[in-house]
């Protein structure tokens, strides 16, 4: 390594996640949190830069194409872990992402939190996560990517559990830290493997000499990725910790949900592409686990009436669906098809939007003062909070699909991925993804209808349009949300980018299926939630049991509950009683009494009576002279 | 030989009287008397092993005249050790003065 390699803009990447944790040792290590305003301002124009850097490294790579920079971490005898760079679109793309909602989200939680008294703590919190997510796209290791992905989950739990005096926050942080733990042990086992194999943590090479590994081996070696990827990206039976993770402030909800947290499962199988393409096996369980994940998310939005919750299942939804397109995209017979170009367009247009959604439900918690609240409470909204009703007006239609929003053109790309595959299972893959689409479109105009609309609840408080800093982030968000779609299909085609000579084309009859179906999906919706707030009795009644299943969140908390208890836990009281009984008291105690012991067999000796000690004196002399006499 | 054997038995015999008095006596003052009968049954074995066996000179006539010097110093001793007792325990009787129990 000599000063000309370093010389070159590529090498900035580095920057992008230094900056933010830059920015997090000041403000923990110099005691800077407590200072609120200093606080938010560094952090603030860190992730700034950031971006800006992000956007010099786009140039970069539409001038260079993909660069990596690689320098020796450390070299032990004959282990060498390197660590790194890589520039490619995949990674470009998420450092887009990462920063630019990071950068609207810092900006909104400066009135959001202010007045907080852990308001610099926040943003300290604030910057490790950025910077962790960052490191997590751009390293080429997978060794590094592994203790980035521990960091996200480290900072998330900082997050999700920032009003710890909460029990139920405290919880819920707990929760989101150990259930994405179960994923991450697959992941981990998963890459000791890929290195036991291929000798190297460095992702192209590991890519490259996937030939080198045993066919079944890869098959488990995909599957355990997969499982880190389910367990970050909350697909089911992991999906109980993101719904739990609204306890944390609101802003916080729009980064996991959006950019961050949630985004990485989705972005390492998208990064790992290649091992998983070929392992049909693996890919149909991906689209299983994505389209069950997808349905049982929607039901599970239309039944909740807290806000943040409604969104936070529609994220779990949307995840799926980026996950069938991830899985139908490796499965599709058409050659140039096998890429996670689809996947990743969704994951972009949605983290926008979704974003965007929150940070509208941030509004309306603000107005209402309260850390969550039903859709009932925070109705009205149009009244007094015009844009910000524009706005998640937009953020639905998106959501649901709607030309020309962003969220049509990433959905068609779903809905045409399993047309791909073909056959009964892409078909019956296609209608479920259909189905799933048209439960967004029910929730969504549930939502919207409830909220924007009706008459404010007397005694809450009315939902207000927020100061200038709240309210540019939303709308530079809906701005991005309205565009980004059309943009990233049209004058920059994304999908060209992310993978060569692939490009949108405008399948007439599905878009036209996708628009029948959210536009019908929207009309339900009319009917079903217009008229009062809640179901309309007629089809209450049909729903009954539906809404039972969907209140218990289809009992996904209870059997994991109970899995806890009857099966961690007995295990538990046998160990534990192992411990206590034969460790505690037969070694430790044990060890301790036997001394004890023994010296109360000799203490019956010792009478304290100078008579006993004299005859037993005269006794032994006797006894003693006995047998030198007979010696 | 005869008396030098009568007279080892009767110091045997004064010994262990002594022996007997010192563990089964209670009283303090008693169990001093068991003790000076030990050791004068040791004063009748020097003198009688000095007649009988070692007649040639009186060493054991005179060691038993120091010993009888020195015991007397020692009764003395004793006893005053035992007036501190009674002082401050009100009692002579051993069994009560045991503090190395309880």
């Amino acid at each position: 390594m000599n000063i000309d390699d370093l010389i070159q803009i590529s090498n900035l990447a580095v920057l992008v996640p230094l900056l933010p944790m830059a920015s997090f040792v000041v403000l923990t290590v110099f005691g800077l949190y407590k200072k609120s305003q200093i606080a938010s301002s560094i952090s603030i124009a860190s992730i700034f830069s950031s971006f800006i850097v992000s956007l010099l490294l786009l140039a970069s790579l539409l001038s260079e194409g993909n660069v990596e920079g690689n320098w020796t971490w450390m070299s032990i005898s004959s282990f060498t872990f390197n660590i790194g760079y890589t520039l490619d679109p995949i990674s470009v793309l998420m450092a887009l992402l990462v920063t630019s909602v990071s950068l609207s989200v810092q900006i909104y939680s400066i009135s959001y939190m202010s007045g907080d008294p852990r308001y610099g703590w926040y943003y300290a919190a604030h910057s490790i996560f950025a910077s962790s997510m960052l490191a997590l796209v751009l390293t080429n290791s997978l060794l590094f990517l592994y203790i980035s992905w521990e960091l996200v989950g480290l900072s998330s739990f900082l997050l999700i559990g920032f009003w710890y005096e909460k029990r139920s926050a405290a919880e819920a942080a707990k929760k989101a830290f150990i259930t994405t733990r179960f994923g991450d042990v697959g992941l981990l086992i998963a890459i000791i493997m890929l290195y036991l194999e291929t000798d190297t943590f460095h992702i192209q090479e590991i890519v490259s000499n996937l030939g080198m590994i045993d066919g079944s081996k890869l098959t488990l070696i995909a599957f355990l990725l997969f499982l880190g990827a389910m367990g970050k990206s909350a697909q089911i039976p992991f999906h109980i910790w993101l719904p739990d993770a609204m306890e944390g402030p609101t802003p916080v909800s729009a980064l996991i949900h959006a950019a961050t947290m949630v985004a990485a499962g989705v972005f390492l199988v998208a990064r790992l592409f290649e091992i998983f393409i070929l392992q049909s096996s693996v890919l149909w369980f991906i689209c299983l686990v994505g389209v069950s994940t997808s349905i049982l998310a929607g039901f599970m939005a239309l039944g909740h009436i807290d806000f943040k919750k409604i969104l936070a299942y529609s994220t779990v939804s949307q995840l799926g669906l980026m996950f069938v397109a991830l899985g139908a995209s490796g499965l599709g017979h058409h050659e140039t098809y096998n890429s996670p170009a689809a996947g990743l367009f969704h994951l972009v247009t949605h983290g926008y939007f979704k974003a965007l959604l929150f940070l509208v439900a941030g509004v309306a918690l603000h107005s209402i003062h309260k850390s969550s609240a039903t859709i009932y409470e925070v109705r009205g909204m149009r009244i007094n909070a015009p844009i910000t009703s524009i706005a998640m007006l937009i953020g639905a239609l998106c959501l649901i699909g709607i030309p020309p929003f962003s969220g049509f053109f990433s959905k068609e790309m779903i809905l045409a991925a399993p047309l791909e595959i073909g056959g009964v299972g892409g078909t019956l893959l296609f209608l479920a993804v259909l189905f799933s689409c048209f439960l967004s479109a029910i929730y969504m105009t549930r939502l919207v209808l409830v909220v924007v609309q009706g008459d404010p609840l007397v005694d809450q408080g009315r939902v207000t349009d927020p100061p200038f800093a709240m309210i540019l982030p939303i709308i530079v968000l809906t701005g991005t949300s309205i565009i980004s779609g059309i943009v990233l299909v049209g004058p920059f085609n994304i999908l060209g980018f992310i993978s060569e000579g692939l490009s949108f084309h405008v399948d007439y009859v599905l878009a036209s299926l996708s628009v029948v179906i959210g536009v019908g999906g929207i009309i339900i919706g009319l009917i079903c939630f217009n008229k009062t707030d809640k179901l309309s009795p007629d089809v209450g009644r049909y729903l009954k049991p539906l809404s039972v299943w969907v209140d218990g969140g289809f009992y996904f908390d209870k059997v994991t509950n109970w899995m806890i208890q009857k099966g961690t836990l007995a295990f538990a009281n046998l160990v534990a009683v192992f411990d206590r009984k034969i460790i505690n008291d037969l070694f430790v105690d044990g060890i301790g009494m036997s001394p004890n012991f023994m010296g109360g067999l000799l203490r019956v000796t010792q009478t304290g009576y100078i008579a006993h000690y004299v005859t037993i004196l005269a006794v032994s002399v006797v006894i003693l002279f006995g047998i030198a006499t007979l010696a | 030989m005869i008396e030098l054997q009568i007279l080892l038995v009767t110091a045997a015999a004064v010994f262990c009287i002594g022996l007997y008095g010192v563990l089964s006596r209670k009283n303090a003052v008693l169990v001093l008397m068991s003790v000076e009968l030990m050791l004068n049954a040791v004063n009748i074995n020097l003198v009688a092993f000095s007649r009988y066996v070692f007649s040639s000179n009186v060493v054991g006539e005179v060691l038993v005249v120091f010993i009888i010097t020195v015991a007397a110093a020692e009764v003395g001793l004793a006893m005053a050790i035992v007036l501190r007792l009674f002082r401050n325990w009100r009692t002579i009787n051993l069994d009560n003065v045991s503090k190395m129990k309880n």
